[in-house]
């Protein structure tokens, strides 16, 4: 076991990322663009927009459906294990459970939280730009959220300090009932891309 | 932060002793390393009390433990052992006492003994749910496991603090269920206890006693030693379960139902987690809200007619009952349990399934707490849980973490009738009843109800403030009515067993006197459930 996956999780032996297109319906665009894996969760019509999008730059995508050890075991632990990224749209249980799983070889790159119409609010560890910022606003959000999601797995970025819970929403009297986020290794952080 | 006491340079003294028994890699000190080791869902979460640890050292084997513990004596560091660290809800991995180094016990996770015709296992802290249900299956062994809602806890850890899990109701008590332990002692000495206590016995995992005083229970939500390897009884895989619910009418049906559930579940005859919801009060996950019904429980008491008109035709009990076993049994188990219950007037029976294990892979992937088939319910470990406080359309602020409570309170309907009226009047009185919190009795031991109340935990230090003070006051509402606490979060342990007051608290007073003899530097997990060595009762609720 690797000290910094120690020292959050007890993690367990996963078989590795399976490419789960068929899952949500969608075909992997034959030019590979991103090899992170994408999870999301199933419920969500917006997830599965999101989904489509990432498997069209050709991201690994799970379903995920109320469990998050089965999607962990089965294919998550392999893919950190291997220093793929991972990004994710769905509820709070799911971001936080993948996280704690991941231990504290992870970085947050890339974290909002969105309600049906859009963003309220975003924490990215890289500057976002008000072009990003108004597409993640509009009714096309979860398309743009897999686009920025994708694209910051492959930024360097080494000076974040690992943050488990969800970011409130302050100040916003409605929030966002879905989170989405990148999760980046450390060490891949900082070599990938 | 350091312990109390230290300076940087003696800490670092003791930092380096430790590294040189473990190695470089596992002791953590950088503050990025010890975020790790802080209670996510602590209701003290961003403030100047929430409970920190100074360091952590993560021992491999039983030696290293040992030595560890001989150092931290030496210097009268204080360490804070855990097995897994996913207590979330009652403090997690973070000790009672700021400026404790973790013991972190991960590390150590082997299965050592497994026995498929003598149902035992034989394990160390570091072993999860998931790891000994995937060996298991791995090993194709007919074996079930009990477990929690969350399984990536560990099983020593889970059955220290006494969790509950959700099949037959002789391994739900996960500390009943266990046979045998192993203890690193604050001095460094070694102890196995019952059978293991002789060399070779070979029935360390059959027979729990020994001769002589039973010592198991001190290291259970105590902190007079460390636990290196841990018994447990398995079940054998059954060859099916059937699960019916019975449905009563009328709110005061439950005096009746609980009666009649009582002595069949002691009789043997009912052996899975009954589960009552209610289709009008709610239950967690919840059902919508009903102010109307909040207005006559918080009044102290309505007229079976009031209760009737709120219901508007609904049946306000359901009660889940599951029978585990030879397919044969659980079928004559089932018709006489109808019988018992068909007592109660307009009781209906509904929703039959019946299962032949093992399950098939589909069948286990269908399973769901939303769907009332918990896997736990069938010994398999998942983290469905975590969705239930998700930020949803139905639930838009979601939750950061929760907080229990979870009295004990007498197996009867009268009383839930009380727990009703008094809880949710302390509720309504700090505004905080909401659907999670309807107060439904569980039956986690077939001897007694857990109320269990959930408060949910956010990043407003204001809103956490209000949280904390509501439920010290329901601490002190339920303690004045005999309804006290099984198991709490670190910040209320003091408060809780202040409550056993039994002759000027001679509970606490005995386990402070045992605390002193075993124990006289105080270096194991000052404070836990308010056992705090003399020299350190002034630091309380650091």
């Amino acid at each position: 076991m690797d000290r910094r996956q120690f020292i959050g999780a007890s993690l367990g032996v996963g078989v590795g990322a399976a490419l789960l297109a068929s899952a949500c319906g969608v075909q992997a665009a034959p030019a590979l663009r991103t090899h992170a894996t994408l999870v999301y969760e199933r419920q969500f019509p917006e997830a599965h927009r999101f989904a489509e999008s990432g498997a069209a730059m050709g991201a690994a995508v799970l379903a995920f459906d109320g469990d998050v050890a089965q999607l962990w075991y089965e294919h998550l632990s392999g893919a950190v294990a291997g220093g793929v990224p991972i990004v994710g749209l769905g509820t709070q249980g799911l971001r936080f459970c993948i996280q704690t799983f991941c231990g504290a070889d992870v970085r947050f790159v890339f974290h909002a939280h969105h309600a049906p119409q859009g963003l309220r609010q975003a924490r990215v560890y890289r500057d976002l730009g008000r072009r990003d910022i108004d597409a993640l606003s509009t009714l096309q959000w979860p398309e743009h959220v897999a686009r920025i999601a994708l694209r910051h797995t492959t930024l360097r970025n080494t000076a974040v300090t690992v943050e488990r819970r969800a970011f409130a929403a302050v100040g916003d009297a409605e929030p966002g009932y879905l989170e989405s986020w990148a999760l980046v290794s450390r060490r891949n952080a900082i070599t990938y891309g | 932060m350091l312990p109390n006491g230290f300076t940087q340079k003696r800490f670092e003294t003791v930092l380096a002793a430790f590294r040189a028994i473990v190695g470089d890699d596992w002791v953590f000190s950088s503050a990025e390393d010890l975020h790790t080791y802080r209670d996510f869902y602590s209701p003290y979460w961003g403030e100047e009390s929430e409970r920190r640890t100074s360091a952590a050292v993560a021992p491999a084997s039983v030696e290293e433990v040992q030595r560890i513990v001989k150092i931290a004596n030496e210097h009268r560091l204080p360490l804070f052992p855990f097995s897994g660290g996913k207590n979330l809800g009652y403090g997690g991995s973070a000790p009672n006492l700021s400026g404790c180094v973790a013991l972190d016990l991960k590390r150590m996770n082997r299965i050592l003994e497994i026995d498929e015709k003598r149902q035992f296992v034989l394990v160390e802290p570091g072993v999860t749910y998931f790891d000994l249900y995937r060996h298991i299956q791995e090993k194709g062994l007919k074996l079930w496991i009990d477990c929690p809602a969350p399984g990536w806890g560990s099983l020593v850890g889970n059955a220290l603090d006494r969790g509950t899990g959700y099949t037959v109701s002789n391994m739900r008590d996960h500390f009943g269920a266990h046979c045998g332990m192993e203890v690193v002692l604050p001095n460094g000495d070694l102890v196995r206890t019952g059978m293991g206590a002789r060399d070779g016995s070979g029935s360390w995992q059959d027979y729990r006693y020994g001769v002589g005083p039973y010592v198991d229970g001190l290291f259970s939500q105590g902190n007079y030693g460390v636990v290196t390897k841990m018994g447990f009884w398995l079940y054998p895989q059954p060859d099916g379960a059937l699960c019916g619910s019975v449905i009563a009418p009328h709110y005061h049906d439950i005096i009746a139902l609980t009666q009649i559930l009582t002595r069949l579940e002691n009789l043997g005859v009912i052996n899975g987690t009954p589960f009552f919801t209610s289709p009008v009060i709610g239950t967690p996950p919840g059902m919508p809200k009903n102010s109307q019904l909040q207005q006559l429980l918080a009044k102290g008491g309505a007229t079976p007619a009031e209760f009737d008109a709120l219901a508007q035709g609904r049946p306000y009990w359901k009660l889940r009952l599951p029978f585990i076993g030879p397919h044969q049994v659980v079928e004559a188990q089932w018709e006489y349990a109808k019988e018992q219950f068909a007592s109660i007037p307009g009781v209906k029976f509904e929703d039959v399934a019946r299962y032949s294990f093992p399950l098939s892979a589909e069948q286990t992937t269908g399973l769901s707490m939303f769907k009332d088939e918990w896997p736990a319910y069938f010994g398999i470990p998942s983290l469905e849980i975590f969705m239930v406080g998700a930020r949803t359309p139905f639930n838009p602020h979601g939750s950061h973490g929760i907080a229990w409570l979870a009295p004990i309170m007498p197996r009867t309907g009268e009383t839930v009738i009380k727990a009703h009226q008094v809880l949710v009047r302390a509720m309504l009185e700090h505004g905080v009843f909401q659907m999670e919190n309807a107060p439904m009795p569980l039956c986690y031991t077939p001897r007694s109800f857990t109320m269990m109340l959930p408060f949910l935990i956010s990043e407003d230090t204001a809103q956490n403030k209000r949280t904390r003070e509501t439920m010290s006051r329901l601490i002190d509402v339920a303690a004045e009515q005999g309804w006290l606490e099984y198991r709490a979060h670190t910040i209320f342990q003091d408060q809780i067993m202040s409550q056993y007051n039994f002759n000027n608290n001679a509970l606490r007073r005995f386990h402070e006197t045992l605390k002193e003899a075993i124990d006289p530097n105080g270096i194991i997990a000052p404070g836990r459930y308010a056992i705090w060595p003399k020299t350190m009762r002034g630091e309380k609720n650091r």
